[in-house]
Formats: structure tokens, C-alpha cells, sequence
């Protein structure tokens, strides 16, 4: 383990993955397969970008893909996932096809929203996802509501909310956590901290950068995971859905990740430097580490995971040249779903 | 970060900076600007598309100011940062992209509250401000080949709208068209045609039509997001509806 690395680990204040946890074959080619699907997908979506397909804002998810698939895997059947806009990863996680979710990218009637939402405005009602949110923040409210609407509905869910460390600071993110401590609701609120706000480092923006400790005020407990790695953030998520799913109230996850590509396809990333980007890639990818740990504990050859490297990769062409070739959304569409 | 996040603190621009000094009676003054980019941008769909200039120019206690040319941004900007009151500043990320002239001058400044008349027609005003002025602008310039010839005036300053200008267009003219990216309900258009009716009713030779943003959220597909967007056509097809040719 390189000394960086090592450094790291020594800060005892984060949740690593224990030895208690004793990931087999399964989980981990799982973690590998479902992380790999965001990476190329995401590297895909970067590439119809810049050939034009896709417009506006595009924010991705590479580098952060352990957060989201191992917060999945600690997930049962008919709990919800809400966030903001670097939104495909989730998407992908929680079951949504790529075809799909492609076909929104380029605003094509296929698209999980008909090609009218885009990359920031996505749902799956049948997977539950409720989006895909454009405004920084404002998921939170949403995804306490959905909690509410679980508690009150006494069916067992939880809602797992999602923001970045920069909509932390966002007001309505602390009114959300009085009332879902106030009343106990089922959410899981999951910071993931990438380290910068858009531009902005978490240093020169935050005040408070120990972001478990967002919730002190309210009595909501919080913790803080590496966030890089897949098995870490499978564990404590699946305390933080215990905690919340027993009806303990909410609980705060900050994952400490971080994300290789600019904010959005227009950020060129000037406010940190290469060398920065470099060493996460090379000595804390999500994906390399599983990779490497299947490899070493034997559980597939080689030449098993290329031949997964190849089904993903064949998944994501299909999806490219669907949302390349679908139609885009009738002109009548213009008008339909403002209200019912 | 855009005009579509002020809605977050809404409340504080509302609520507290419009009221504060008539609230205290005159005692606390809440000099400000609020200045971003406002309207659509390209392709970045129903949560980032959005034109706030009728929803701030309704607030009495606030000035509202949206230039289209480099000069005015320069010469408004200053007057606003002058100005005692809080003063909303809608800048257009398209805009930003847009070359004009600047005059090289110490201290520039260019009134609030002033229209200006930018290009001179008799037949038919066409109104507008901000982007609203490259359609305007492109359709009197293909409404001239068609020989009717439209005077363009830009609004700059939304609140408080610059009556006398407009109405004295109108007089000359008798017809008028609006032209703003907002939805149509309740529109600078829509206050504009009331107040015309007011004051120049007697002028008018046809019904005040408002060109608008389509009255839906915006949409993300490249189709549906042209046809929500006023265009120069649709500013043509209006004049020619007014003009009845």
C-alpha cells in the first residue's frame, strides 16, 4: 500500500471495512460488475457529450461509484433513493435500464422521462428513484417527505437522500433534519462529500467540514465512511438502514469520495490540481480495489473478468446507439404532463 | 449559479429587502443588487430554464433591471450599485456570449427606468428587453422586406416600466407586440397590454398581442425546447397579425 494511502488509514475517525465482513465471490464480482457499469456508462455519456448528442448540463458520477452500489446492497425491496443532479449512477444502481437512461441523456422519447427531463431530471417510480433533482438541496426536503410518507404508512421502507457536501449547507437540509429526528422518519441521509462544492473546496466553503456531525444539533447521529471503498460503505450503510428501518429516526452517512471529472462537462477543473486526480485514481479507484481483490482471493480468473468487462461494455454500446437512434419526443409532447 | 437558485432565499429578497423600508417608515433603507444570469441557457431543462423578470417586477419595493446590450449592462449595472433601493439585475447567459460596443467613458451610466427606442418604424412597436431583443431585432429587419416597418424599443428596466416611451410608440404606431421568454400568464406582455389599454386605448388599431415562452415547463429534448422558446418567426407572424398583412 503506497504511503498516501497509509496515511490515510490512520485517521480512525473513518469507518473502513472490518474484518467482521467477510465479502464472498458474489458480493464482490456484484460491487465490480454494477461499479463498472456507471464507470463506462459515465465515460460513455462524456463521449456523446462531446460529440454533441447530449446538451446542456452533464454531471458524473466516475469516481464515486462505490458510494452509491454499496449503499445498494444494503437495500431491501421497495426502499427509495432520491438525489440531486450527478444523478446516473443512482439511476443505474437502483435497476434502471441504460437504454433509458441513455435515451433521457439525449432527450430522446425512450428516455425514462420521454426526453423531456434530461440528465438532472430523471424517475423510476417502478424502481423507486424519485430523481434527478436540479436545484442543490432541494432533494433533501423531498426525500424526508418520502420517509414521512413511510412512517405513516408503516410499511417498513426507508428512504435513502442524497447530497453533496456543498448542498449541506443549504437551509432547508437542517429544517429537514429537525423534523426527521423530531418524529423518527426512516432516512438515511448520505453526504457524499467529492471535496469540492462545484469549484469550491470543502475548506473554503464549509465551516464545519466534519459533515457526520451536520445533525449534532438535532440529535441524529452520524458517521463518517471511506467512502472509496465499496465493502466500508455497504457496512455502514447497513447499520445506518437498521438504525432508521427499527425506527430509530434518521442518520447521517458522509462518505468521503471523490470525483475524477469536473463538476460538469463544461468545468475544466482548474481549482485542484492534475497530480490531486492522479493519485485517487491510481491508489484508491472503488473499482481497481475490488478487481484487485477478486483477482488475489482467486474467485474468477482473468480472463472471467474480461469477459465481464466485455458484457458491460456491450450493455453500454447498446445504449449509446439506442439513444442515438431513437426518435426524439413527438411535438404534441410539448404539452402534455403539466398537469393531470 | 443562476437566477433559478433565488428561490432558495426568496423570502429575504420579498419578504425583507422590497418591505424593509416601507415597513420602518422610511428609517432603513436596503440598498442592493441581486445581479445573475436569469432565462434559459441551452438545453439544461425545467429546473435551470426559467425567466423570474415578472415574478420580481410584480413586488413593489423593488426596481427591476435586464439590459440586452453590453453598453446598458455596464451603464445600469453602476446605476443599480447607486441606486438606494434593492434593485434585481436578470443578466442572459446567451448574452454573455454576444459582442457590442462599449462606450470608453469615466463613469458611465445609464438611467433605470428608461426604455430606449432602438430602432424607429411606423407600423407596428414591437416590445421587448434582454434576449426578447435578437428576435425582435431579426424580425423588424425581415418584417422591413415585407415593408412594414416596426419600431423596436428595449425595455431595459422592467419595473419601473418606462410608460411614456412606450405609450408615445403606440400613438404613432397603433399596434404593438410583446416579446419576452416568460410564460404568458401574467407576463411583463400581459401588464404591458393593460396599461396600454389605460392610456392609449384610443390609439389602437388592433389588440396588443403578446409573443411568449410556451406556457409549459421547459422541456429537455432539442424539439420540444426550440418550439417552447419564442422565436423571430413568431414575432413576425404577430406583427403581421396587428398589422393585418
Amino acid at each position: 500500500m503506497p504511503a498516501a494511502a497509509k496515511a490515510e488509514k490512520t485517521d480512525k475517525s473513518v469507518s473502513r471495512a472490518t474484518k467482521a465482513l467477510a465479502w464472498g465471490k458474489e458480493q464482490e464480482l456484484t460491487a465490480y460488475r454494477e461499479m463498472l457499469l456507471i464507470r463506462r456508462f459515465e465515460e460513455k455519456a462524456g463521449q456523446l457529450y462531446g460529440m454533441g448528442l447530449i446538451g446542456g448540463f452533464c454531471h458524473l458520477y466516475i469516481g464515486q461509484e462505490a458510494v452509491v452500489v454499496g449503499m445498494q446492497m444494503a437495500l431491501k425491496e421497495g426502499d427509495q433513493v432520491i438525489t440531486a443532479y450527478r444523478d446516473h449512477g443512482h439511476m443505474l444502481a437502483c435497476g434502471m435500464e441504460a437504454n433509458g437512461v441513455m435515451a433521457e441523456l439525449t432527450g430522446r422519447r425512450g428516455g425514462y422521462s420521454k426526453g423531456k427531463g434530461g440528465s438532472m431530471h430523471m424517475f423510476s417510480i417502478e424502481k423507486n428513484f424519485f430523481g434527478g433533482h436540479g436545484i442543490v438541496g432541494a432533494q433533501v426536503s423531498l426525500g424526508t417527505g418520502i420517509a414521512f410518507a413511510n412512517r405513516y404508512r408503516d410499511n417498513g421502507n426507508v428512504c435513502l437522500t442524497y447530497f453533496g457536501d456543498g448542498a449541506s449547507n443549504q437551509g432547508q437540509v437542517y429544517e429537514s433534519f429537525n423534523m426527521a429526528e423530531l418524529w423518527k422518519l426512516p432516512v438515511i441521509y448520505i453526504i457524499e462529500n467529492n471535496k469540492y462544492a462545484m469549484g469550491t473546496s470543502v475548506e473554503r466553503s464549509s465551516a464545519l467540514t466534519d459533515f457526520s456531525k451536520r445533525g449534532a444539533s438535532f440529535n441524529i447521529p452520524g458517521e463518517k465512511v471511506d467512502g472509496m471503498d465499496v465493502r466500508a460503505v455497504y457496512e455502514a450503510g447497513a447499520r445506518a438502514v437498521n438504525h432508521a428501518r427499527t425506527g430509530e429516526g434518521p442518520f447521517i452517512l458522509e462518505m468521503q469520495t471523490y470525483r475524477y471529472r469536473g463538476h460538469s462537462m463544461s468545468d475544466p477543473a482548474k481549482y485542484r490540481a492534475k497530480e490531486e486526480v492522479e493519485k485517487m485514481r491510481t491508489e484508491r479507484d472503488p473499482i481497481e480495489w475490488v478487481r484487485k481483490r477478486i483477482l488475489e482471493g482467486k474467485f474468477v480468473s482473468e480472463d472471467e473478468i474480461k469477459k465481464i468487462d466485455a458484457e458491460i461494455r456491450q450493455i453500454v454500446n447498446e445504449s449509446a446507439e439506442f439513444a442515438t437512434n431513437d426518435q426524439e419526443p413527438d411535438p404534441s409532447e410539448l404539452y402534455t404532463d403539466v398537469l393531470r | 449559479m443562476t437566477f433559478n437558485f433565488s428561490m432558495q432565499a426568496i423570502d429575504q429578497i420579498v419578504n425583507s429587502a422590497a418591505k424593509t423600508l416601507y415597513m420602518s417608515g422610511g428609517q432603513v433603507e436596503c440598498s442592493i443588487v441581486f445581479r445573475g444570469p436569469n432565462g434559459a441557457a441551452a438545453r439544461v431543462a425545467a429546473q435551470h430554464s426559467q425567466d423570474f423578470a415578472s415574478w420580481y417586477a410584480h413586488i413593489p419595493g423593488l426596481k427591476v433591471v435586464s439590459p440586452y446590450t453590453a453598453a446598458d449592462a455596464k451603464g445600469l449595472l453602476k446605476s443599480a450599485i447607486r441606486d438606494p433601493n434593492p434593485v434585481i439585475f436578470l443578466e442572459n447567459e446567451i448574452l454573455y456570449g454576444k459582442t457590442f460596443p462599449v462606450p470608453k467613458l469615466d463613469d458611465y451610466l445609464v438611467p433605470i427606468g428608461k426604455a430606449k427606442v432602438v430602432r424607429p418604424g411606423k407600423d407596428v412597436t414591437i416590445l421587448s428587453w434582454s434576449i426578447g431583443m435578437t428576435y425582435a431585432l431579426e424580425a423588424a429587419e425581415e418584417l422591413a422586406k415585407k415593408h412594414i416597418f416596426a419600431e423596436v424599443i428595449d425595455l431595459r428596466t422592467i419595473r419601473p416600466l418606462d410608460m411614456a416611451t412606450i405609450i408615445e410608440s403606440v400613438k404613432k404606431t397603433g399596434r404593438c407586440v410583446t416579446v419576452e421568454e416568460g410564460w404568458p400568464q401574467f407576463g411583463v406582455g400581459s401588464e404591458i397590454a393593460a396599461r396600454i389599454m389605460d392610456e392609449a386605448f384610443d390609439y389602437l388599431d388592433a389588440p396588443v398581442k403578446r409573443v411568449t415562452g410556451e406556457d409549459v415547463p421547459m422541456p429537455y429534448a432539442a424539439n420540444l425546447e426550440k418550439l417552447a422558446l419564442p422565436n423571430a418567426a413568431k414575432v413576425i407572424e404577430a406583427a403581421r397579425a396587428v398589422t393585418y398583412r
